[in-house]
C-alpha cells in the first residue's frame, strides 16, 4: 500500500470512528438518561431528557426564549431524540456549527476558534516535548547502564509518572513561584492571578503568554518525561541485548554509534505507537492545567460554559477535544506509517 | 551477564514489589481504620481547632507555647454581693435557675478557666438562657467573659485621628434587651465564633472590628477566665411577682492554632481526619472501579482475541479504538453537568472509558494462547469455544488481569481526584480531591497553610506511587525479555 492510500484509508476509518465516537456521546448523555428515567427517544420532546431540563433551566429569564428558538433551529429540540436529533447533533459537529452562545451572544465556533491556539499551545508542548526529554534521558541511561545516572533516571521517571500533571503545577506554584516571593521578594514564576486575555495586541502580551505558561510547561515536562523515559530505557535496553548489536560492536562501533545508528531506528515505531496511545491522557492532563492555572483555553471556556448551563458551549468542546484527539492520533499513525512501512502492510509486530 | 547481577536485578525488582505492597497496605489499613475510628465524614464538623492551624510537630519545633485548643464548660455560679437580698438560686453545678423576686440588678459569676498559652486568637462560646415571668416585665441580659488579671488595662486605638480607649480584660459576648408579656417565656440559645464582626460592636464603646478581643483585651499567657451575667429588670404593669431566669453552663473553647498531625483547614476541621477519609474513598472507589474495569477487559479482549479475525473480533476492535478515542475528562464534565454531581455517573464514565487499553492487550495475549499447539490440539479434538476459554485461556490471562488491575488503580483515582479538584466531583464524599479543590480555592496557597496543600498531595502521590511500583515489579515479572535486557 503507497503512503497516500494508507493516509486517505487511514483518514476514513478515523473519520468513522470520529463519527461512532460523537454517536456514543449522544447516547450516553441524551438517550440512556432519558430512557433510564422513564422516556421514549423515539417520541417528540421527552421531559426526562438532561439536555432539555437544562434548556429550560437556563432559560427561565425571558429575555433568552429567542435563544432557546435558535437553539431549537440548530438542535430540533421538539423533535424526536432518535433518529432527528442524532442527525442533526452529528449535522452541527460536521459543520461545526453549534449556535449561539448563551453568555456572550456570540459566535460558539467563533468563540472555540479563538481560544484554539490557547490550548494548542499547551498540548503540543505536552505532547512533544516530553518525549524528546525522556528519550534523551533513556538514551544516557542506556549507555551508562548500571550507573548512577540510570538508577537516578529510573527513579526520577517513578516519581514523575506516579505524580499527576496537575498536582505537578501546583508544587511548581509554590516552590517556584510562591515560597520565592513571600520569603526573598524574587517574582520567580506567575502565581495563577491575572490570566491573560484572548486579544493579543502587542509584544508585551507574547511576552506575559509566555511568562504565564512557564510554570505549566514546566510541570508538564517534570510530569510526562517520566513515562517516556522509563519505557524508552526499558524498550532500549531489551533492543541493545540483540544480536544485531553485538554484531556492530564486533565491527568497531563505539557504544554511542550503536545505539544512534543501530538502536534508535529500530525502536522508534513502538515508541510512536506507545504515544498515540498516551495522547488522550495528555490531552486530559492538558485540560486539568488550564483549569487549574484560569490558562484560557477551548477547556477553561467550557468550564465557565457548564457554570453557566451555556449548553452549545458543551457540545462544542466535546466535538473540539474528540477532534484534537482524533487528529493527534491520525498524525502520529502517519509518522508511523512513514518511518516503519511494515505499518501500511499491516505487518507491523508492535500494531497488535 | 553473571549470576551475582541476576540476582541483583531480581533483589531490586523485590525492593520495588514490597515497597508497592507495603504502601499499599498502609493506605488500606488507613482506610480501614477511619471506618472504625468512628470518623464518618467530616461535612457539618467545624472549629476542631483555630482555621488554618498548624500540625503540632511543626509547632513543636519552631514555637512550643503556640495555643493549642482548650475546651471548658463554666458554670458553678454564685450571686454576686449585690443581688442576694432580692434573688436565690436553684439547682446545682449544670443548669441552675435564678429567681429574682424585685425589681434591680443582679449579678453572677461563674468559676474559673486557667490558660497557659499564648494568646490564641478565636474562641468559640456556647451559652443558653431562657426567662419566665407571670406578669409583663422588660429585661436585660448581658453575658460577659472577664480575664481578671487583664481588668484595669487599656487598649488604645487610633481610628481616623480620634484615639479611643477600650477597657481590657472584659468583652460582652452577649446582650438581650427585651420585654415578656404575662405568663410568657423566651429562650436564647447560641453558639458563636468570636472574634465576630457584628458582635465586636455591642460592646460600649463599640470596638472597631481590626480588633482582635480574643488575642487582645482577654487571653495572656497565666490568665484566668471566667463568665459574667448580668440580669436586671423592671415591671410593665403596677407590680409583678419576679421572673425566673434559667441559666446554663457557658461552653468556651478556645481555638488552637496548632492541632492533630495535620493541622486544620479553614474551617479549622481536622486534616488528619479528611486525609484518612480520602484513603478510605480512594480504596473503595478505586479498588471496585478498576475491578469492574479489568473484568470487562478480560472479557470483551479474550472474546475477541478466541474469535481474531471474524467479524465480532472486528466489531470489538472498532469499538475498542472508537471508545479509545473519547477524551475522558470533557465526557465527565459534560456529562456531570447534565446529570447531575453523583460518584456513580463519574465512575461509570471512568470505567466506560478505561477498558480498552487492557481489552487491547488481553486480545493479543489471546491470540497467541489460542494458536498455541496444546489448543490447537483440544480444538481438534472438539473441545468447544467457552471450554477451551475457560480451561486454557482464562487461566493464563490471570497474571495479566492482576497487572491491569494493579496498573488501572493509578489512572482511575488520579481521573477522580482531578474531577473532584475541578469543581465536578461529588460533593458529599470526602476524597482527597475534594480536599485539595478545597485548599486550592480557599486559599492555602496565599495563606501558606503548606499542609492543607500538602496533605492530599502526599497522599495521592504516595498512594498512585505505590501501585505503581507493584505494576513495574509484575511487568517485569510478566515480560522477562525487560528484565534479561537489564
Amino acid at each position: 500500500m503507497s503512503l497516500a492510500r494508507y493516509a486517505v484509508v487511514r483518514g476514513i476509518a478515523m473519520l468513522a470512528t470520529f463519527t461512532l465516537a460523537l454517536v456514543l456521546f449522544f447516547f450516553l448523555t441524551r438517550v440512556i438518561p432519558t430512557a433510564a428515567l422513564g422516556g421514549n427517544p423515539f417520541l417528540p420532546s421527552q421531559s426526562t431528557d438532561p439536555l432539555l431540563r437544562a434548556v429550560f433551566r437556563a432559560s427561565d429569564d425571558p429575555g433568552y426564549s429567542s435563544w432557546v428558538a435558535s437553539l431549537s433551529s440548530i438542535y430540533g429540540l421538539e423533535r424526536p431524540l432518535l433518529p432527528d436529533q442524532l442527525i442533526l447533533f452529528l449535522k452541527s459537529a460536521f459543520t461545526m456549527d453549534f449556535g449561539y452562545s448563551l453568555h456572550s451572544m456570540r459566535s460558539v465556533s467563533l468563540e472555540i476558534l479563538m481560544r484554539l491556539p490557547y490550548t494548542l499551545a499547551l498540548y503540543v508542548f505536552a505532547t512533544i516535548v516530553p518525549i524528546f526529554v525522556g528519550y534523551y534521558l533513556a538514551i544516557a541511561a542506556v549507555r551508562f547502564r548500571g550507573r548512577v545516572l540510570d538508577f537516578l533516571v529510573t527513579l526520577s521517571s517513578i516519581s514523575s509518572f506516579s505524580i499527576p500533571i496537575w498536582v505537578f503545577v501546583l508544587i511548581v506554584y509554590y516552590f517556584l513561584a510562591y515560597v520565592p516571593k513571600v520569603s526573598w521578594g524574587i517574582q520567580l514564576l506567575p502565581l495563577p492571578v491575572r490570566a491573560p486575555t484572548t486579544n493579543i495586541e502587542s509584544i508585551s502580551d507574547i511576552r506575559y503568554w509566555i511568562w504565564y505558561l512557564s510554570p505549566l510547561y514546566i510541570a508538564s515536562i517534570l510530569s510526562l518525561y517520566g513515562i517516556w523515559a522509563y519505557f524508552f530505557r526499558s524498550i532500549l535496553s531489551s533492543e541493545i541485548s540483540e544480536d544485531y548489536t553485538f554484531t556492530a560492536k564486533a565491527k568497531g562501533m563505539s557504544d554511542w554509534e550503536v545505539i544512534r545508528a543501530e538502536v534508535v531506528p529500530n525502536v522508534r515505531p513502538p515508541i510512536l505507537t506507545k504515544v498515540a496511545y498516551t495522547l488522550p491522557t495528555i490531552f486530559g492532563g492538558s485540560v486539568a492545567l488550564e483549569l487549574v492555572s484560569s490558562w484560557p483555553g477551548i477547556a477553561f471556556y467550557a468550564y465557565q460554559a457548564i457554570q453557566n448551563n451555556d449548553i452549545p458551549v458543551m457540545n462544542a468542546f466535546f466535538v473540539t477535544s474528540t477532534l484534537l484527539v482524533a487528529l493527534s492520533l491520525y498524525i502520529s499513525d502517519l509518522a508511523i506509517a512513514i518511518l516503519d512501512p511494515r505499518a501500511r502492510h499491516g505487518l507491523s509486530k508492535h500494531m497488535a | 551477564m553473571s549470576v551475582e547481577r541476576e540476582k541483583r536485578k531480581g533483589y531490586i525488582g523485590g525492593v520495588k514489589l514490597y515497597l508497592g505492597l507495603l504502601i499499599v497496605i498502609f493506605y488500606a489499613a488507613l482506610g480501614t481504620y477511619s471506618m472504625f475510628a468512628g470518623y464518618r465524614t467530616s461535612v457539618g464538623l467545624e472549629w476542631e481547632a483555630d482555621a488554618l492551624a498548624q500540625p503540632v510537630w511543626v509547632a513543636l519545633l519552631l514555637d512550643p507555647e503556640i495555643p493549642r485548643t482548650v475546651e471548658a464548660s463554666l458554670s458553678g455560679w454564685q450571686l454576686s454581693q449585690g443581688g442576694l437580698d432580692r434573688s436565690r438560686l436553684i439547682g446545682g453545678d449544670g443548669i441552675v435557675s435564678v429567681a429574682i423576686q424585685t425589681p434591680g440588678s443582679v449579678g453572677l459569676v461563674s468559676n474559673y478557666l486557667d490558660y497557659p498559652y499564648k494568646p490564641a486568637r478565636s474562641m468559640v462560646i456556647t451559652y443558653g438562657f431562657k426567662v419566665f415571668s407571670e406578669d409583663p416585665v422588660k429585661y436585660r441580659i448581658q453575658l460577659y467573659l472577664v480575664s481578671d488579671k487583664l481588668l484595669g488595662r487599656e487598649k488604645v486605638v487610633e481610628q481616623g485621628g480620634v484615639r479611643e480607649k477600650i477597657q481590657a480584660g472584659i468583652y460582652m459576648v452577649f446582650r438581650a434587651d427585651d420585654t415578656l408579656p404575662s405568663g410568657g417565656n423566651r429562650s436564647y440559645v447560641s453558639s458563636i465564633r468570636l472574634p465576630y464582626p457584628y458582635l465586636n460592636r455591642i460592646q460600649d464603646p463599640p470596638i472597631p472590628i481590626f480588633v482582635n478581643p480574643v488575642s487582645e483585651l482577654l487571653l495572656e499567657p497565666g490568665t484566668r477566665l471566667r463568665a459574667m451575667i448580668n440580669i436586671s429588670y423592671e415591671c410593665l404593669g403596677d407590680s409583678c411577682r419576679g421572673v425566673t431566669i434559667q441559666v446554663e453552663p457557658v461552653g468556651i473553647k478556645i481555638l488552637g492554632r496548632a492541632h492533630g498531625l495535620m493541622g486544620t483547614d479553614s474551617r479549622g476541621i481536622d486534616i488528619w481526619r479528611q486525609f484518612i477519609e480520602g484513603a478510605r474513598v480512594a480504596n473503595f472507589f478505586g479498588l471496585t472501579a478498576s475491578l469492574l474495569t479489568v473484568a470487562i477487559a478480560v472479557t470483551i479482549g479474550s472474546i475477541a482475541g478466541l474469535r481474531a479475525g471474524r467479524f465480532s473480533d472486528q466489531v470489538i476492535t472498532l469499538l475498542t479504538d472508537m471508545i479509545f478515542f473519547i477524551p475522558a475528562v470533557p465526557l465527565i464534565m459534560i456529562t456531570v453537568a447534565l446529570l447531575g454531581r453523583s460518584m456513580p455517573v463519574i465512575y461509570g464514565i471512568i470505567v466506560l472509558v478505561s477498558w480498552p487499553g487492557l481489552a487491547r492487550l488481553v486480545r493479543s495475549w489471546a491470540i497467541t494462547i489460542r494458536s498455541e499447539p496444546y489448543v490447537e490440539s483440544a480444538i481438534a479434538l472438539g473441545a468447544g469455544k467457552l471450554w477451551i476459554l475457560r480451561r486454557h485461556i482464562m487461566p493464563r490471562l490471570a497474571p495479566l488481569a492482576i497487572y491491569g488491575l494493579v496498573s488501572l488503580v493509578p489512572g482511575v483515582i488520579a481521573t477522580e481526584i482531578l474531577v473532584q479538584f475541578i469543581g465536578f466531583g461529588d460533593p458529599n464524599i470526602p476524597s482527597w480531591g475534594r480536599m485539595l479543590n478545597e485548599a486550592y480555592n480557599e486559599g492555602a496557597l496565599v495563606n501558606g497553610a503548606w499542609w492543607w496543600l500538602f496533605a492530599p498531595i502526599a497522599g495521592i502521590t504516595s498512594y498512585m506511587a505505590g501501585f505503581v511500583l507493584i505494576g513495574m515489579a509484575l511487568e517485569e515479572r510478566l515480560n522477562p525479555r525487560l528484565l534479561i535486557a537489564r
